[in-house]
């Protein structure tokens, strides 16, 4: 049971361009169990909201982004996890003459802890999770070229709680609400106009982010259904202006549906086949994407571990 | 305020730095727009024995005793001096204007309207040369304004309030210099009668904060009603001197249209080279084609044309092949040091533009100088009408060329900041900044050195951007320095350094 949970576990990581799923999901590895994995992902959008204005943009065509992400989870006990995972990312824009950018982007560390679960009289069992999450730049990549930058090269920390119920059956919801608190980043020159204001520095102040996450799905066997909404709302920053360029401490909002299902190979259950998608329905200084994801991941016990 | 808050704030204010002299001779250093101070007549105020004035000191003294945080805040504001903030605040203004009109549906491009300025696209557009030319022209106004002041001011020695009367605290002093009429006013009174024609978006915020500082005049102790209003009056005057030569500049005309925008083209091919194209999406019209007939400051129409460059190389030529192969061989070396220049540099949409970067390079070494108000409007004024005519002739160099970017002659070449959109030869970076560096070095000699590593960097910044040639760059620096010297030429008998 341990090994099933924690294969789900692992199938959940990081699909869409969120942070990972992972850290906002209700399972927990094992104890001395480690899932380890890569995750291709692709992502684009052709239309992008300028301010609350959806508009598409003949210099920029579609804006392609593609990720490869390494992953890993461990269980220190049943209840305290550790994740980590790495994504390289590349973007390109079809139309202009702007140049794409490629690099290592952030890494995070998040460390999960189940600090309370229950039965649910007739429905099966409740689960409570709390996550701290920090994640910080990788490379000296510039946040200061978006929308082709790799990211917005600010360190951050994020407070989590999840809930999750699921029943005896293997249906499942889960929510997932969380606040991100984001240092501020360093642009390569002296001044900048954004939020109606000329900043004589170099610092960005980076506004704070709220987010949560609600799914629901299926466990049935090996195999995993999910369905999720997610939203996320910038807890201040500016609009991009008319026929401006986006700027890194924008006030980004989105809300985004998406799917993935998990696949476990017939004869070989430690390895797993993960696909993904999403899409965004709504946002406000965001591209509109549609995203796909694919990967892989294997599971195996650390000496000292159980065995299968 | 209470007494110990009061005497910590005095103690701030008075770390600030004093002017060594105030340059009582200034009422005569040479004008570049009035003929004469006594053009813009001031009366002669009231002497301080009048019943009149010392009702005036009344006000200043019962202002000065219920002085609240918020009017504190502005007093230690206005402190860096009106000429410095007035600066900040027009770099803020451009930061904001410097956008490039959307694209309608069908793929046209409106101009933005001077008559309509709160439309969609707002007025005005301020890319480089608007924001050259608006910078020279608030610099000016400010320095012939205060040119003006000071003469009347000698003329009419009136004290300050400060030392007529031992109960008005000085909390921003400017030791023997006459108050008659305030510097601060003339200041406020001119830039914002400049400032409202070049941004009239903006009219509200430049009303406020003009009588902000007005008022922080008062409650500093520096004048009394009847200087600010002496003042303010003869800014505005002087102003309006200025304004008068800035509607008939050839602005207006600079945007050109659809048959202008078409023949530049054809004659590029009929001298048998590869016109510019916009590499935009819908493609979008030149900029601001005909800025290079503007009139300059120190430069005649026949000055722009002796100076304009030798014609770049033709793009079938040998040399240009090199030139493109150099821009993309640096862009696949490109370092992160180099992207960080490019990106110091970019100056682009939504920035104060390249003369707004000068200014900010230049701001520091005037204040720490500890010059008067009106040698500091002088510094600006020279290096702004430097810029000017930089953005001028390197727009005159542009057209007559009508050089294609980089990635014009190599669709390949894909580019680290935006691409301007205006032909390539020569660059204007290397000609502002080349410009910049000689007005910058001629005033602050000690500094020389870094004022020309900041001309190296700018220059080749835009190299590591992938959006200009080598010859864009090396001949834009030296256009530049021969446009900065017009500048010192008139600069060094204006009789400001004797």
């Amino acid at each position: 049971m341990k090994q099933k949970f924690a294969a789900l576990f692992c199938a959940s990581l990081w699909l869409g361009v969120a942070p990972a799923q992972t850290i906002d999901d209700g399972i927990m590895m094992g104890k001395r169990l480690m899932c380890a994995g890569y995750m291709f992902g692709h992502d684009s959008w052709g239309h992008y909201w300028e301010g609350s204005r959806h508009r598409n943009n003949g210099n920029i065509g579609t804006l392609r982004t593609q990720s490869h992400q390494l992953f890993a989870n461990y269980g220190l006990s049943s209840k305290l996890n550790v994740i980590a995972h790495a994504p390289h990312v590349q973007t390109e824009a079809t139309q202009g003459v702007l140049a794409g950018m490629r690099g290592w982007q952030d890494a995070t560390i998040a460390v999960k802890y189940k600090f309370f679960e229950a039965p649910v009289k007739k429905v099966g069992s409740f689960r409570a999770i709390a996550v701290v999450s920090g994640a910080a730049p990788m490379t000296n990549y510039t946040p200061d070229f978006l929308p082709l930058s790799i990211g917005l090269a600010s360190r951050r920390v994020s407070a989590r709680l999840t809930g999750h119920v699921r029943t005896r059956r293997g249906w499942f919801v889960n929510l997932s609400p969380s606040y991100t608190w984001r240092d501020g980043v360093q642009l390569d020159r002296p001044f900048f106009y954004t939020n109606g204001r000329l900043t004589f520095s170099d610092r960005v102040e980076m506004p704070r982010v709220f987010d949560y996450a609600a799914s629901a799905g299926l466990i049935r066997g090996e195999m995993v259904l999910s369905a999720s909404y997610s939203e996320q709302r910038t807890l201040g920053g500016g609009d991009i202006r008319r026929q401006d360029m986006p700027f890194v401490s924008n006030r980004m909002n989105f809300s985004r549906v998406g799917g993935w299902a998990k696949i476990p190979l017939p004869k070989q259950q430690a390895l797993s086949i993960v696909a993904g998608f999403s899409y965004v329905v709504k946002g406000r200084n965001v591209g509109q994407s549609t995203t796909v994801t694919a990967g892989m991941m294997v599971l195996f016990n650390l000496p000292g571990g159980k065995k299968n | 305020m209470n007494a110990r808050s009061s005497i910590l704030f005095l103690a701030l204010v008075s770390l600030q730095a004093q002017p060594r002299s105030n340059d009582p001779s200034a009422g005569f250093w040479r004008m570049i727009v009035l003929n004469s101070p006594t053009q813009v007549p001031v009366a002669e105020p009231l002497p301080v024995t009048d019943a009149a004035y010392q009702a005036e000191l009344t006000v200043v003294k019962q202002a000065q005793s219920r002085l609240t945080s918020e009017e504190r805040e502005a007093v230690d504001y206005w402190s860096r001096g009106g000429v410095l903030r007035w600066n900040e605040i027009t770099m803020e203004m451009v930061a904001k204007a410097n956008l490039p009109p959307a694209p309608r549906d069908d793929g046209t491009y409106p101009v933005p309207d001077a008559n309509n300025p709160f439309a969609d696209p707002m007025f005005p557009f301020a890319n480089p040369p608007y924001a050259a030319r608006a910078y020279s022209y608030v610099a000016v106004a400010q320095y012939e304004a205060l040119k003006v002041a000071w003469y009347y001011k000698y003329l009419y020695n009136r004290p300050s309030p400060a030392t007529v009367d031992s109960g008005v605290q000085a909390l921003r002093p400017s030791p023997g210099l006459p108050a008659y009429p305030s510097e601060d006013a003339v200041v406020a009174g001119a830039t914002a009668a400049i400032l409202q024609l070049l941004f009239p978006t903006e009219v509200e915020s430049i009303a406020r904060r003009s009588a902000e500082q007005r008022q922080s005049a008062l409650l500093a102790g520096r004048a009394t009603p009847s200087d600010l209003n002496a003042g303010v009056a003869l800014g505005q005057a002087v102003a309006n001197l200025v304004i008068t030569r800035a509607r008939t500049d050839g602005m207006g005309a600079a945007v050109g249209n659809a048959a202008l925008w078409q023949s530049l083209a054809d004659q590029a091919r009929a001298r048998g080279v590869i016109p510019w194209l916009s590499l935009e999406s819908p493609p979008r019209p030149p900029m601001l084609p005909l800025f290079g007939r503007v009139l300059a400051w120190s430069m005649t129409a026949a000055d722009i044309a002796a100076e304009r460059p030798r014609p770049p190389p033709s793009t079938s030529s040998a040399q240009m092949a090199r030139e493109v192969a150099e821009v993309k061989d640096t862009l696949r070396r490109l370092t992160r040091r180099q992207m960080a220049i490019a990106y110091k540099w970019a100056d682009g949409a939504g920035t104060p533009t390249p003369p707004g970067h000068w200014n900010y390079i230049a701001a520091p070494h005037i204040a720490d100088a500890g010059f008067s108000e009106v040698r500091a409007a002088r510094a600006l004024a020279l290096l702004n009408m430097a810029m000017h005519d930089a953005a001028v002739g390197c727009w005159d160099a542009k057209y007559a060329y009508f050089n294609p970017r980089p990635p014009q002659l190599d669709p390949s070449i894909r580019t680290s900041v935006g691409l301007p959109n205006f032909p390539a030869y020569t660059s204007g970076h290397s000609t502002f900044s080349a410009a910049a560096a000689e007005v910058l070095s001629y005033l602050f000699p000690a500094s020389a050195a870094t004022f020309e590593a900041d001309r190296e960097e700018a220059s080749i910044s835009r190299l590591y951007a992938g959006i200009h040639y080598r010859s864009d760059i090396e001949v834009g620096k030296r256009h530049g320095q021969r446009i900065g010297a017009y500048t010192l030429r008139s600069a060094r008998s204006d009789g400001a350094d004797e």
